[in-house]
């Protein structure tokens, strides 16, 4: 049988383990240790090898959520992780410093999975006051990747309607044809 | 027929009802029915016709509540209950019309109907008027003239004679409804009874695949007659000069700033602003002022990105339509997708949206590709400009770059079953 597996990926502290939370039907297995470089500043603890959880479909189908681990110095598992994934969903959290570098460097990261399955962008904390909005990533991914623009939403990792709303673009991008019913 | 050729200005509409509503045995001449009418336009004896909705959805029960305290306060009042009541409105669309008409009958009440599609409602209940949805607050007042000038023609009219309301087709339907004859009774005054997913899109068909002709005028609205109109004038104002623009009138009130941001703030919530924009204003009564700053309850107030809150209003005060000026045969490019997680959705949207961002396409050859009613193209159309996510150009390497990414996007056509099923999973389908 096969098993879907989508990619959570994205900046420290972009909200992945919370976003696979939110979605999961299990409670996710994490690869939680405590942070100890700069990623202390932003979070006490942070995913070092994946986060995992699953959604199950009629049938026992499942669709596999993985998430990286956001420091770059865990990137190598980042290839290993996407390996077979339909797509990917990317978080990038606004209030850190230069998010529109960060998406670039995972974009680049991540093009040429990209090139062969989708990706979805979801920036997070939004709410807190940030001269950066919607517009701006849409410009900076226009520059990065060719059209169509992904889709790019405001997201809050911590509901599970918002997660599911940029899986859902994820798949629409996939495949615009998709029914509903 | 007696039309009445002098009740207000939608002449249309009222021309459409009048011939819908055949009664002509009561219908007053066109001097009374002017009569009558300028006797409720313009009383201010404090006297008012008493209005009760029966069936009406949560949605449709705002907004006419709503339009009746902006453009005709003290001509009809909005009871709640039907004793107290000298005309009844009642969505002739919901499963309890049936008990509904037997409630009106059995109280020896006056009855207005609204529909979706009036004609067909009207061979139901061939003895009222059927308004069509959504409803207009001015055809709704000229109906209650109408019924008004037929009740003071037959004024003594008993309550048997209102029992003539067609039975229901199964007599063993009808015997059993009789049995229990409240058994549909409708909730009160602005209880939902659910299914206002109906009113998002409206029921307008289709148009013709290829320009053959004017499209029907029912097929576009006039943003200025809607909330929309305003809050763009507010957003355009505010964006000229710099400075906070506030639209009032309403119950609530939105301020607009464009710097440092451009957002919205109002304390209305969604469940309010919805039924807001899907109501006709009547001309004059929304402003456009500078913003008179925070309200006592700043605090309550939701900030919206203004594009946000433009896609929603549109979406709302479209209903299935265009704007008035648009073309449904020209091309068009979808500049980003809109943000679902904040924008309303609907049907179909992000089909439409992930199409839309790859190919240059009239809303009609959208449809078409995606084998959905045109409507919800509409919606989505009207929305996707207010917002300013639309393209009249598209340059050739853009297109080039979509169709790429349309035919690399074919083979996942083969999970497009998957696919689906993880989508209803995700909406909580399965």
């Amino acid at each position: 049988m096969r098993h879907n597996k989508i990619i959570f990926s994205g900046t420290v502290g972009a909200g992945k383990s919370t976003a696979i939370a939110a979605l999961s039907d299990i409670v996710p297995v994490s690869t939680e240790a405590v942070a100890t470089d700069d990623t202390a500043k932003i979070k006490k603890s942070t995913t070092v090898a994946m986060d995992y959880g699953l959604l199950y479909l009629p049938g026992g189908e499942k669709v596999m959520l993985y998430g990286t681990p956001g420091q770059e110095r865990f990137s190598f598992m980042w290839n290993i992780l996407a390996e077979g994934g339909i797509g990917l969903v990317l978080l990038v959290n606004n209030a850190a410093p230069d998010p529109l570098h960060s998406l670039e460097k995972y974009l680049l990261a991540f093009k040429t999975f990209i090139a062969n399955t989708a990706v979805a962008i979801g920036v997070t904390h939004m709410d807190k006051p940030s001269p950066i909005g919607l517009a701006d990533y849409r410009r900076k991914v226009a520059e990065i990747t060719k059209p169509p623009v992904p889709a790019i939403f405001r997201v809050d990792a911590r509901r599970r309607d918002d997660v599911a709303m940029l899986v859902k673009a994820l798949l629409y991008t996939l495949n615009p044809g998709l029914s509903e019913s | 027929m007696n039309t009445p050729s002098t009740l207000g200005d939608s002449q249309t509409s009222w021309l459409q009802f009048a011939a819908i509503a055949d009664v002509d045995a009561h219908l007053p001449t066109n001097e009374e029915a002017a009569s009558i009418r300028k006797s409720i336009f313009d009383r201010d004896d404090g006297q008012s016709i008493a209005l009760f909705l029966l069936q009406a959805s949560h949605v449709d029960a705002y907004a006419i509540r709503l339009a009746l305290e902006n453009d005709a306060k003290h001509r009809v009042c909005l009871v709640e209950n039907i004793a107290a009541a000298q005309v009844v409105l009642i969505d002739c669309d919901r499963p309890g019309a049936d008990g509904a008409m037997r409630q009106v009958a059995m109280h020896g009440k006056d009855a207005i109907g609204y529909a979706s599609n009036p004609k067909e409602q009207h061979k139901r209940f061939p003895n009222i008027i059927v308004l069509g949805k959504p409803i207009k607050i001015d055809e709704l007042i000229q109906a209650l003239t109408l019924v008004s000038a037929v009740a003071i023609k037959a004024p003594s009219r008993p309550v048997e004679q209102v029992t003539t309301i067609p039975k229901p087709t199964a007599p063993a339907a009808a015997h059993r409804q009789a049995a229990r004859p409240f058994v549909d009774a409708p909730s009160r005054f602005g209880e939902s009874l659910s299914g206002e997913n109906i009113d998002i899109c409206g029921s307008n068909g289709d148009i013709a695949g290829t320009r053959s002709g004017e499209p029907p005028a029912k097929l576009f609205f006039h943003p200025e007659h809607y909330l929309l109109g305003p809050l763009l004038r507010a957003v355009r104002e505010s964006k000229t000069t710099g400075l906070p623009r506030a639209v009032v009138g309403l119950p609530r009130m939105i301020r607009v700033a464009s710097t440092p941001e451009a957002v919205c703030r109002t304390d209305f919530s969604h469940n309010r602003l919805r039924p807001a924009s899907m109501t006709q204003l009547p001309r004059g009564a929304v402003l456009v002022v500078p913003d008179p700053g925070p309200c006592n309850d700043e605090g309550k107030e939701t900030l919206y990105a203004t594009r946000d809150l433009l896609w929603n209003v549109a979406i709302w005060a479209a209903r299935g339509r265009l704007p008035k000026g648009s073309d449904p045969y020209q091309p068009v490019f979808l500049r980003a997708i809109p943000d679902f997680t904040r924008c309303f959705a609907p049907p179909y949207a992000e089909t439409i949206a992930t199409l839309w961002a790859r190919k240059f396409a009239s809303p009609v050859e959208i449809a078409t590709e995606l084998g959905i009613p045109q409507r919800y193209v509409f919606a989505f159309f009207t929305a996707a400009r207010f917002a300013g996510l639309l393209d009249k150009r598209a340059d050739a390497a853009a297109l080039d770059s979509c169709q790429n990414a349309r035919s690399s996007a074919a083979p996942a056509n083969r999970c497009s079953l998957a696919f689906s099923r993880i989508v209803r999973k995700l909406i909580n389908a399965l």
